[in-house]
C-alpha cells in the first residue's frame, strides 16, 4: 500500500453492502489465503484461466467450491453474495482461480437450476471436493455469438447420444474431465432454437481430441473435436431438443459470474495517481467500479432470494463490466505508456499489466460479444 | 430500484406506495439536524429514503405534493446548498412556510403551474416576471432565464433573486424584504456542514437520476413512434445500443445511493464521500442521457418545448443548486488529499 489516502478509500469502500458476519469472515479468510498464495505462486496472470491443481485443491479443502450450494450436495450453504465476494477477492489477489467459475457457475449452478436430482447427486459433491474439473463447449468455428447456429451433431443411439463435430475456445478442455456441450440433435426444425440439446460429455474418451490454441497473451485455449463421443442418456441436461432453454439459464449464470470486479479494483489501485492531476478521472472510474460491485452483489442477492433473474440482466452486468475493464486498461496504458509495461515500478507488475493488456479482447468477448448483449438488453430489457 | 424490472415498471413502483426502497434505518433526526445548526428548519421524523423515493417519483413526472404524507407535505422542501449551508424550504402556503417567513426570510420560493400541468414561467435573475403573480406552487429560478414547470414543482431562487407571490393566503415577500442569510450562523463545524451538504447533494442527485430515467423513457417512446427510412428509429442498431449504454449506466445508480445511506451509520467521512460521489455521478449521467435524448428528437430538440426539455432545463438548474458535479468531486479529492497529509484543496 503506497498511499494513506488509497488505504482510507479502500477501507471505506469495503462497506456499502450489508454483508452478514459469515460473509465478512469469509472475506478475511480469502484475503489471508490469497496473500499467502501470492508468495508461492503461480499467479493468475501467468497461467490465465488454466487450473492450477495445488490451488484448486486448496479451494476444495476450504469448502470454497460450491460455497452457496446446499450442504446435502457438498456445498457450504452460504449465500451467492459470498461466492461473489470469493471471486472478487481471488481476482483482486491475482489468484489462479482457473476452474472455479466453470465448476461453480457453469456446471454446478446449471445442474442446480436444470438438472435432475440424480445428476445433482452425481456431480455436485464431486465438484465441491475438487475431484472433477469442468469446461464449457458452446462456441464453434461457425457459431460464435449466434449459438443457435451450432452444427455439432448429437446422433441418438440405443444407449445415449453420439457426438460429432468441433468446438473452439474451450478454455479448460485440456484439463477438464467433463464439458458442458451444446449440440444440434435435430436438423429439420422450423425454428433454429428448437432441436438443440445440452449434455455433459466425458472428455477422457478416445473419441475426443483436444488441440491447443495460444492466446495473444500466452494463455491456453483449445479446439475440441468429437468423433463419435458417447454420452449416456443420464447426462443430458433438461430434455433432448429443449437445449435452448437450458442454454439461456447457463449463459445467464455465466454472465453473472464473470464481472472481474476484483481485477478492475486491483488495476485501479495500481494506477492510483501520485499527483493531484489525474485524480478526478481516476475517482470517476473508481466510482464506476463501486457501482459495478454493488450491482454484482444485487444480482447475486436476487439469485439468493429466488427472484427471477432474466437473461438480459446477466447481459447488463457483463456489458458494464467489459466496458469498465476496457476503460481501466486504457487508463493503465495512458498512465504508464507502452514502455511502462516494461519499466513499471516492479518487474512483476510490468508483466501483470502486460498480460492484462494483451488479453483485453478475451475479457471483452468472453461470455458474449458486447454488441449481441446490447441487442438482448434492448429487446428484452427496454422492449425496443 | 429492484432488479428485474423494466424501466416502466420501475417508475410504476416508484410512484405507487409501498415504496420499493427498503433501506436500513438511518438516524437522521431533529437532534442530528440541531447539531448541524439546522434544527429550526427541520421536521421531526425525516426519512431520507422516503424522500429520495418521492423525489424520484416527482422527477419522473408525478406531481410531488399530493402523494406525500401529511407531515412531509407540510414540510416538503428542497435542500439547497448555497455557500456553506444547507437550507430547507417548506412548501409555500403551509404553516412551516409561515414560520420560515417569520424567522428567516432568507431564500425565496416562487411558484408556477397552471391547470394543464405545464407552464413556462419566464424568470430572470432578480426580476421575476409579472406572469408569476397568480401562480401557485413552488418554483425556482437560477441562472437559466426560462423554465418549463410542472404544476407543483419546486424551484428555489437563490437569495435576493426572486420572490414568493401571494395567492390565497400565501405569504408574499417582495424582493425588498429579502435579507441575506448569515451563513456563518450555521457553519458551526466544517465536517457537520459538509455532511449536511452531502445530504443535500444526495437528495438532488436522486432527483437528477430520476430526471435522467424519465428522459430515457421519453426517448424510448420516441424511438418507437418516430419512423425514418421506413422503419421506427428503434430498429436501428446504433440507436438501440446507445439507449442500452445509457440504461446500463443508469441501472446501478440506486445502489450507490443506498450504499451512501447505509454509510451514514459507519461514520461521517464515508457518508460524505459516498454521497458526494454518487450525486456527482448522477449529475454527469443526467447530462449524458439528456444530451442523447436531444439527438433522438432531431431538429425538434432545437425548440423550447420538446418533451425532454423539461428535464434538461431542470438539470441545469438543480445541479448548481446541489453543488456541481465538478465541485462535489473536488470536495472528495480534497478529503483524500487531506488524509494524505497534503494541502487539501477542498471547498471547505
Amino acid at each position: 500500500m503506497r498511499s494513506v489516502a488509497l488505504a482510507a478509500l479502500k477501507a471505506s469502500w469495503d462497506g456499502g453492502w450489508p454483508f452478514d458476519r459469515l460473509e465478512l469472515k469469509l472475506r478475511e479468510e480469502v484475503r489471508g489465503f490469497v496473500g499467502e498464495w501470492a508468495r508461492r505462486g503461480p499467479l493468475w496472470w501467468q497461467v490465465g484461466n488454466q487450473m492450477v491443481p495445488g490451488f484448486y485443491r486448496e479451494l476444495a479443502r476450504r469448502g470454497w467450491i460450491g460455497l452457496h450450494w446446499p450442504p446435502a450436495l457438498g456445498g457450504s450453504g452460504m449465500s451467492r453474495v459470498a461466492t461473489a465476494l470469493l471471486l472478487e477477492e481471488l481476482n483482486y489477489g491475482l489468484a489462479p482461480d482457473g476452474g472455479l467459475i466453470p465448476a461453480v457457475a457453469f456446471l454446478g449452478d446449471l445442474l442446480l437450476a436444470c438438472g435432475t436430482p440424480e445428476q445433482q447427486q452425481r456431480w455436485l459433491p464431486r465438484l465441491a471436493r475438487g475431484e472433477v474439473v469442468a469446461s464449457l463447449g458452446l462456441t464453434e468455428p461457425e457459431a460464435g455469438s449466434d449459438l443457435a447456429a451450432v452444427s455439432t451433431r448429437a446422433e441418438p443411439r440405443e444407449e445415449g447420444l453420439e457426438v460429432w463435430g468441433e468446438k473452439i475456445f474451450t478454455g479448460l478442455a485440456h484439463q477438464a474431465d467433463v464439458a458442458i456441450v451444446l449440440l444440434r440433435s435435430e436438423v429439420q426444425v422450423e425454428d433454429r432454437h428448437q432441436g438443440l440439446t445440452v449434455c455433459l460429455v466425458d472428455l477422457h474418451q478416445p473419441a475426443v481430441g483436444v488441440e491447443e490454441l495460444k492466446t495473444w497473451g500466452g494463455w491456453r485455449q483449445n479446439r475440441v473435436v468429437f468423433q463419435g463421443a458417447k454420452v449416456s442418456w443420464d447426462e443430458v441436461v433438461g430434455e433432448v431438443g429443449q437445449g435452448w432453454q437450458v442454454l439461456t439459464t447457463l449463459i445467464n449464470l455465466e454472465r453473472s459470474a464473470i464481472a472481474r470486479i476484483g481485477l478492475i479494483r486491483r488495476l485501479l489501485e495500481e494506477t492510483w495517481p501520485d499527483h493531484r492531476e489525474g485524480t478526478r478521472d481516476w475517482l470517476r472510474l473508481w466510482q464506476e467500479a463501486e457501482a459495478l460491485r454493488l450491482l454484482n452483489y444485487r444480482m447475486a442477492q436476487a439469485w439468493d432470494l429466488g427472484k427471477r433473474v432474466r437473461p438480459f440482466q446477466g447481459s447488463l452486468l457483463k456489458v458494464r463490466a467489459a466496458q469498465l475493464l476496457d476503460e481501466v486498461i486504457d487508463l493503465v496504458r495512458d498512465r504508464f505508456g507502452l514502455m511502462g509495461f516494461a519499466f513499471n515500478r516492479s518487474p512483476e507488475m510490468a508483466q501483470i499489466l502486460d498480460a492484462v493488456e494483451r488479453n483485453r479482447a478475451l475479457f471483452t468477448i468472453g461470455g458474449g460479444v458486447p454488441a449481441v448483449q446490447k441487442d438482448a438488453i434492448a429487446k428484452f430489457g427496454l422492449n425496443l | 430500484m429492484q432488479l428485474g424490472m423494466t424501466w416502466e415498471a420501475m417508475i410504476e413502483t416508484a410512484l405507487a406506495p409501498p415504496l420499493d426502497f427498503t433501506l436500513p434505518e438511518v438516524p437522521f433526526s431533529s437532534t442530528w439536524l440541531a447539531e448541524q445548526g439546522l434544527g429550526a428548519w427541520w421536521f421531526p421524523d425525516f426519512a431520507p429514503e422516503e424522500l429520495i423515493a418521492r423525489l424520484w417519483a416527482s422527477a419522473v413526472g408525478r406531481l410531488p405534493a399530493p402523494g406525500l404524507p401529511g407531515w412531509l407535505r407540510e414540510w416538503y422542501g428542497w435542500s439547497v446548498s448555497l455557500g456553506r449551508a444547507l437550507v430547507w424550504l417548506p412548501l409555500p402556503g403551509t404553516a412551516a412556510a409561515g414560520e420560515l417567513a417569520r424567522s428567516q426570510p432568507a431564500l425565496v420560493t416562487v411558484l408556477g403551474g397552471d391547470a394543464e400541468g405545464v407552464s413556462r414561467v419566464p424568470v430572470a435573475w432578480g426580476r421575476p416576471s409579472p406572469k408569476l403573480a397568480g401562480m401557485a406552487g413552488p418554483v425556482l429560478a437560477s441562472k437559466v432565464s426560462r423554465l418549463c414547470l410542472w404544476e407543483g414543482e419546486t424551484v428555489i431562487v437563490p437569495q435576493g433573486l426572486g420572490a414568493v407571490e401571494r395567492k390565497e393566503g400565501l405569504a408574499m415577500f417582495p424582493l425588498d424584504y429579502v435579507e441575506p442569510v448569515d451563513f456563518q450562523r450555521y457553519a458551526v463545524d466544517g465536517r457537520a456542514v459538509a455532511r449536511a451538504r452531502a445530504t443535500g447533494a444526495l437528495l438532488w442527485g436522486a432527483w437528477l437520476w430520476g430526471a435522467a430515467v424519465a428522459g430515457l423513457l421519453l426517448a424510448r417512446r420516441r424511438l418507437l413512434e418516430r419512423h425514418q427510412f421506413g422503419r421506427p428509429l428503434a430498429r436501428f442498431q446504433a440507436t438501440r445500443h446507445q439507449m442500452v449504454d445509457l440504461a446500463v449506466a443508469l441501472e446501478p445508480q440506486a445502489d450507490l445511493f443506498e450504499a451512501a445511506l447505509r454509510a451514514y451509520q459507519e461514520g461521517p467521512e464515508d457518508f460524505i464521500q459516498r454521497a458526494n460521489l454518487a450525486a456527482a455521478r448522477a449529475m454527469r449521467l443526467s447530462h449524458q442521457v439528456l444530451k442523447a435524448c436531444a439527438l433522438f428528437w432531431g431538429g425538434y430538440s432545437f425548440l423550447q418545448d420538446y418533451p425532454p426539455s423539461r428535464y434538461t432545463l431542470a438539470t441545469r438548474i438543480f445541479e448548481p443548486v446541489a453543488g456541481e458535479a465538478h465541485d462535489l468531486e473536488e470536495e472528495a479529492i480534497g478529503t483524500l488529499s487531506r488524509s494524505e497529509g497534503k494541502a487539501g484543496e477542498s471547498q471547505l
